[in-house]
């Protein structure tokens, strides 16, 4: 028995703690906002350009910032600044493609191996497991070798290579769903495998993908960028940013900006995204529920 | 310490300071050719990989630094740039179709065999043979006849005279290989064996050559051995000489030559002797109308061209190969492209197009050379209106399309084969494989002027002629001519002896590693 150390008289019954579940919180909300003005920048880039991304001009070149250009000018005398917002077109659009890509066939690959398990799961995640380890930049380079170099190529080798960490992430998933009630109760309701799998399984699977998506975005960002400064990306004079810091690698003995530039962009953005997957998978995380 | 040990000391320092310094510097009056110091690894960092090493195939700066120093032409072009003996001692023109060779004698090939008239007719023989692919192949039709009346004697009779005959024996596509060696089943593009100052000992496309010095050799080399490394990477490849694992390095990009300009223990080598252009299929409409051509030709600008691409190092080119310090040169016919964006959009129109129904394909490499010109072409053409696509291919891929035309428009550069005008007639003339045949571009008059001109004697007349070809030049506009590109090598100052010959030649000069030595302070 308790014995109450309060002046006043209260019933011994301890006040039930409310635990409001804050979702937000500084750790996620700013890499949020640097991604969402990425992608706003990706959007709007004709729209808030002021200058042609491709326009050359040798009075300029590697001009220091200024009022007309506000982060100088690279060595052709292109305007950094809108080379950097139709770059993040580039990146932004290559990542979610890819991404979306890998999702989607992750996904059906994980889940379906999960669900029906027996050879279609022995084979299926023994494939993916070969792919997993492959070196990316390697296999990326491999393909992209025979295939030429265009956006479409580079899209198609990242989506390639990130499903492996989809498919087994829904395949975890999965099995862990698997025996709940919520898939044991269609299955009695006599729901078709189909119904199931996107009734039952695929929302109480879409935490962790959700996640692994955000994860995602800026390894294949990184990815890309990467491979458009080994040249594989998309053909010059296209503003990416892994090939305008290549370019300008290359006059570094005339000015350094126009390498810090866009290395600077892809580093922050690349930071942004995995700092958002963290607090993502923090917000969403069941065990971690219940702490603010 | 007792004085005298401080004296003895003092004596036996000078002296093993003196001694290495006896027999170093190289005395004045020395003929150009001999060493001054025997002995020595040089290591090269090469801009890209051999292709191969076919001598009659594979050619190419790159190729040349091996081919150059393992084999031998009959003939061969000294430090002042003139055409002098080399496997060919000396030769005689009793008529002017008619040339008469006398062979060295006592030259051995690597495997050991003697290097006979045999093997200068074998050459010749596999050169013309349409299965080897020969660069020259097409060139060697003006051969009548080659005999040998004896081992160390060579007669040539041509169809018809030709200014630049000895000249074109002394191209790199014109190595003389062994006989016995290729009947024995030899593999040319692997290996080589020549008659050559350096032997090719070991080898690793892609990775390293090595050549080692021919002691048996007519024209021994000073150096014990030449190790060749390819950086396709410009950085990769200026770090290499900074780092010190190469001692000399080709195509010194142009950002880079300021700073070794000014850097002690350099020494930087220029010249002005490729010339970047684009190619244009005329079988390909729109590019199949003269007109059409034309434009392009005045769509582009070439200053700004030179100051983008290459730092304002290049020289731009509004003619053709004719050069202000030619004796060909006229202002007329040999300066003809300006700046000129309205002639070209009423060029098109009187074509029959509005800039935007121009639909091309443009291609290049991604070496820089190519593509940063490429780059700022493309974007003058777009400016204008002009659709073009824009596509990035191999280096190999780039040969390939030479060789079987099949591109719209390609970003190139070429060093001119020598120093004559009738250096149009391997560009232009209808049967020259590699130009003008691989695309089927043929102009009657033109072959006919490119003919009388390789064949006339007469200074001021084959002015007239080329002046004539050039004016041909202007309404065809086959090519779009951009300019004169820089081309640099940069070594270390110990490394002597390096000269790049004058003119066009200079990219050959890698072919002449026997010239150099080191010299260490």
């Amino acid at each position: 028995m308790l014995s109450s150390t309060l002046g006043y008289a209260t019933d011994n019954a301890p006040a039930p703690v409310r635990v409001r579940r804050r979702w937000w919180s500084a750790k996620l909300l700013i890499p949020a906002a640097v991604v969402v003005v990425v992608a706003i920048v990706a959007l709007t880039a004709p729209l808030i350009s002021r200058y042609d991304p491709d326009e050359i001009n040798p009075a300029i070149r590697a001009a220091l910032p200024s009022r007309a250009h506000p982060l100088g000018t690279d060595e052709y005398g292109r305007d950094i600044t809108s080379r950097l917002a139709y770059g993040a077109r580039i990146s932004m659009s290559v990542s979610v493609a890819s991404v979306v890509i890998a999702l989607t066939a992750g996904t059906l690959v994980g889940m379906s191996s999960g669900y029906f398990g027996g050879s279609l799961e022995l084979v299926l995640m023994r494939l993916v497991d070969g792919l997993l380890a492959f070196p990316p930049i390697l296999l990326a380079l491999f393909v992209i070798t025979f295939l030429g170099p265009s956006l479409i190529n580079v899209i198609l080798v990242i989506g390639l290579l990130y499903t492996p960490r989809f498919a087994r992430i829904a395949h975890g998933a999965t099995l862990a769903v698997r025996e709940t009630e919520y898939v044991m109760a269609a299955h009695a309701t006599g729901a078709t495998h189909t119904r199931t799998l996107r009734r039952a399984v695929l929302p109480n699977i879409a935490a962790p993908l959700f996640v692994q998506t955000s994860l995602g975005l800026g390894q294949a960002m990184l990815l890309e960028a990467g491979l458009s400064f080994l040249g594989l990306g998309a053909p010059p004079p296209a503003a990416s940013w892994g090939r305008m810091i290549e370019q300008s690698s290359r006059f570094m003995s005339l000015s350094p900006w126009p390498v810090l530039w866009p290395s600077v962009v892809v580093s922050t953005t690349v930071l942004a995204l995995n700092l958002l997957g963290d607090a993502m998978r923090d917000a969403l995380d069941p065990r971690l529920r219940g702490r603010t | 310490m007792p004085p005298r040990a401080i004296l003895i000391g003092i004596m036996l320092t000078v002296v093993l300071l003196g001694v290495p310094a006896l027999g170093q510097s190289p005395q004045p009056g020395q003929p150009a050719g001999s060493c001054g110091v025997r002995g020595g690894v040089f290591k090269f960092g090469l801009a890209r990989d051999a292709v191969g090493l076919d001598p009659h195939l594979n050619y190419g700066v790159t190729s040349w630094s091996v081919q150059g120093n393992v084999y031998d032409t009959l003939l061969q072009y000294d430090r002042q740039g003139n055409i002098g003996p080399a496997l060919a001692e000396s030769w005689t023109q009793p008529q002017p179709t008619r040339y008469v060779f006398r062979l060295r004698r006592g030259v051995r090939f690597h495997d050991g065999a003697p290097f006979t008239a045999a093997d200068v007719l074998y050459t010749f023989q596999r050169i013309r043979d349409p299965n080897t692919r020969a660069y020259r192949q097409r060139d060697l039709d003006a051969l009548e006849d080659v005999t040998a009346p004896d081992p160390y004697t060579v007669e040539v009779r041509l169809k018809n005279p030709s200014a630049t005959f000895l000249d074109m024996l002394g191209r790199p596509e014109m190595y003389i290989v062994s006989r016995r060696w290729a009947e024995a089943g030899g593999d040319f593009r692997r290996t080589a064996v020549g008659t050559g100052p350096f032997r090719l000992t070991g080898y690793e496309f892609g990775v390293r050559y090595i050549l080692e010095r021919n002691p048996t050799a007519w024209s021994p080399p000073c150096l014990d051995r030449v190790e060749l490394y390819p950086y396709q990477d410009d950085r990769a490849r200026v770090n290499a000489l900074k780092s010190g694992q190469v001692d000399m390095i080709e195509y010194l990009p142009w950002q880079d030559v300021e700073h070794f300009f000014r850097e002690p223990g350099y020494k930087v080598y220029r010249g002005r002797e490729l010339f970047n252009l684009v190619r244009l299929n005329t079988t390909r409409p729109p590019l199949n109308n003269p007109k059409v051509r034309q434009a392009l030709n005045f769509a582009v600008n070439r200053q700004s061209v030179g100051i983008v691409a290459f730092g304002g190092q290049a020289q731009p080119n509004e003619g053709f190969l004719i050069r202000q310090d030619s004796w060909a040169y006229n202002p007329q016919t040999s300066r003809v492209w300006k700046y000129d964006p309205e002639r070209a959009v009423a060029l098109l129109r009187e074509a029959g197009m509005q800039p935007q129904d121009v639909r091309l394909t443009f291609e290049s490499t991604p070496l820089s050379v190519h593509l940063d010109s490429a780059q700022v072409i493309l974007q003058q053409l777009r400016a204008l209106g002009m659709q073009v696509e824009f596509r990035v291919i191999e280096l190999a891929v780039l040969l390939q399309k030479r060789a079987n035309g099949d591109y719209m428009m390609v970003m190139d550069g070429l060093s001119a084969p020598w120093g004559d005008p009738d250096a149009y007639y391997v560009y232009f003339h209808s049967t020259g494989t590699q130009h003008a045949a691989a695309v089927r571009f043929k102009n009657e008059r033109l072959d006919q002027l490119l003919d009388e001109g390789r064949r006339a004697v007469d200074q001021t007349r084959r002015k007239a002629i080329y002046n004539d070809v050039e004016r041909i030049l202007a309404q065809e506009a086959p090519w779009i001519f951009v300019l004169w590109r820089p081309q640099a090598e940069v070594g270390r100052n110990h490394l002597k002896g390096y000269v790049r010959l004058p003119g066009v030649l200079g990219t050959a000069t890698t072919g002449f590693f026997e010239r150099l030595w080191i010299e260490r302070p």
